[in-house]
């Protein structure tokens, strides 16, 4: 019998996927104190660790289609020899189907998938600080539907994450979104902000977790952007180890408005359209 | 039949191991049979996955070019998938069903690489991608004399701590000959669709155990440009060689852990290093000067 206790954290980069990590993170703790350490526990689709950990393997040899199959039967094993914890995976991949015709991920392991969603004009900027590069290069990024993070071209497998298929920002957004084998809730980036205590409640309550607004309400305090902000400018965060760059960059909504060039919002309308007007970010 | 050493061991092979070295003998200590994989009776304390199935005396690892089972420290079995090729085959049994019979054979496998210098084994550990290999290329290119690449094995019979090394070969991915400044003319894919090489170690010392000399551990944790290398404690020592032993489910199935922690702990009483560079500089020049410049201190 399978263990459904896969709790996937879906996401285009980017969208906000790290604050509701550190919500889970916190919210589940028992002293409420916020340790950026303890995300490091968190399990990352991309890692290469409980791949080999599960497969007993080096994962670098194994072939681009060989390690999908490997990445989904290793998070199998994973979810069954923790079948009383509830797991939380965090992805940036889209929905697809290997070569076996079965979805990426264990949906016979799957509890539901949380998808953030953000307005892809406002991830440009915060994308382009984060991995180093320049607004049109994310902007191209953001509108190819073969983009790969971490991507190892020809196998060239030399970096510590597995190459992950994102897509374009419309296709990974409409390949979660649209599929109806596993339960989801989709959660607006811009939402969260406007109404965190409402937003965060219906993920406790969808992730099977009992509801306790009061703790919400603390943990939620524990994490407002200014104060992740002030804790990485004191002690850094490890996603960004070695770089001079900032993680918890803006946090708003709207930003974009001062960030970007008539074209590059253009190019990224015209190319997400479609879903852009289904999450009513243009009209 | 063909005959080799290698993990020293003598073997005997249904299967042409082009890289383990060709040797004569009577008889042997591991016997490797290509065809279908035998009923095997687990133990109770047996553990199954949908890739691995393990128990102390077996280990049966279904991957992408066959099923392999490393069986009691003496037999290995090869099941090949249809379409596989034979590198591939290699490659998983030399990385992985070498390594289950090795620890079959009470041996705990550290991911490092070491050479020869003074008549003493120094170690360059780190995790995969950090630079052991480059490192051991580089040295070999110097004149120094290569003992192991990415695992060396270790052993305690009667509180003596015994090394033993892998095969004649280093691996490197595609990008780091020009690093390196090394041509590729010799050097063979492992994988066809795969690009990291099998080069032939030529100063290669074959056999027998060394005492310990320095131990470095290569991380890409620096925070600015310049390679930072400091001085670690016994402790720090045991906790780092810890995070890198090799096939850590093996291991937890087949070796009991006071064992593993008198082989870390006399590891842990050599010199040790940590050397911080950035991921993205090629520093193996600068590496290679501090590293040569602390394996000259005495």
């Amino acid at each position: 019998m399978n263990s459904k206790n896969l709790l996937w954290l879906a996401s285009y980069p980017k969208s906000g996927n790290t604050w509701i990590r550190t919500f889970f993170s916190l919210y589940l703790s028992k002293d409420l104190k916020l340790n950026f350490e303890n995300l490091k526990n968190d399990i990352l689709h991309s890692s290469r660790s409980y791949i080999e950990e599960n497969a007993d393997l080096d994962s670098t040899l194994l072939y681009k289609d060989e390690l999908n199959l490997i990445k989904r039967l290793s998070l199998k094993t994973l979810s069954d020899s923790n079948s009383n914890q509830l797991l939380f995976i965090k992805t940036h991949e889209k929905f697809f189907k290997l070569t076996d015709n079965l979805p990426n991920i264990p949906i016979e392991n799957t509890l539901g998938i949380i998808y953030i969603l953000r307005n892809p004009l406002d991830i440009v900027a915060s994308y382009a600080n984060h991995i180093n590069k320049t607004c049109d290069e994310i902007v191209n990024y953001m509108n190819d539907p073969n983009y790969y993070l971490t991507s190892q071209i020809g196998n060239l497998n030399i970096s510590l994450a597995t190459p992950q298929f994102v897509s374009s920002w419309s296709k990974n957004v409409e390949s979660w979104t649209n599929q109806t084998q596993i339960p989801i809730l989709v959660i607006r980036f811009e939402d969260l902000l406007l109404d965190p205590i409402s937003n965060f409640t219906k993920m406790v309550e969808f992730s099977q977790i009992k509801v306790n607004h009061q703790k919400i309400k603390n943990v939620l305090e524990k994490i407002q952007f200014e104060k992740l902000q002030k804790k990485e400018n004191e002690e850094g965060f490890f996603l960004m180890n070695g770089t001079e760059r900032i993680f918890f960059r803006n946090g708003k909504a709207g930003g974009w408005k001062n960030e970007l060039t008539n074209n590059q919002v253009l190019s990224i309308i015209s190319k997400n359209y479609q879903q852009m007007k289904i999450f009513e970010y243009v009209a | 039949m063909f005959k080799y050493f290698a993990f020293g061991l003598k073997i005997i092979s249904d299967l042409d191991l082009p890289e383990l070295i060709e040797s004569q003998f009577e008889e042997y200590d591991l016997r490797i049979t290509v065809g279908e994989i035998p009923p095997v009776a687990w133990d109770e304390n047996s553990l199954h996955k949908p890739i691995v199935s393990i128990d102390k005396n077996n280990f049966l690892h279904k991957l992408p070019p066959a099923t392999y089972l490393a069986n009691n420290g003496n037999r290995i079995f090869i099941s090949p998938n249809p379409k596989q090729d034979f590198d591939s085959i290699r490659l998983f049994l030399y990385s992985n069903i070498f390594a289950a019979i090795m620890h079959q054979r009470n041996y705990l496998l550290i991911h490092a690489s070491g050479v020869l210098y003074k008549e003493k084994l120094h170690l360059f550990l780190g995790a995969s991608g950090m630079g052991k290999s480059t490192i051991v290329a580089f040295l070999e290119k110097k004149g120094y004399e290569i003992y192991s690449d990415d695992v060396i094995l270790f052993k305690l019979t009667n509180d003596e701590l015994t090394t033993c090394q892998t095969y004649p070969q280093i691996k490197l991915w595609e990008d780091t000959f020009d690093k390196l400044g090394i041509k590729k003319i010799t050097a063979k894919k492992t994988r066809p669709e795969l690009p990291k090489f099998g080069i032939k170690i030529n100063k290669y010392v074959k056999g027998g155990s060394y005492q310990l000399g320095k131990i470095f551990f290569l991380t890409n944790l620096s925070d600015s440009e310049q390679i930072q290398i400091s001085n670690l404690s016994s402790f720090e020592t045991f906790k780092l060689l810890h995070q890198n032993i090799y096939r850590v489910q093996q291991v937890s199935k087949k070796l009991e852990s006071n064992y593993v922690f008198s082989i870390l702990s006399e590891i842990s009483k050599n010199q040790s290093f940590i050397i911080k560079r950035q991921a993205d500089f090629n520093t193996i020049e600068e590496q290679m000067e501090i590293i040569q410049t602390k394996l000259n201190n005495e």
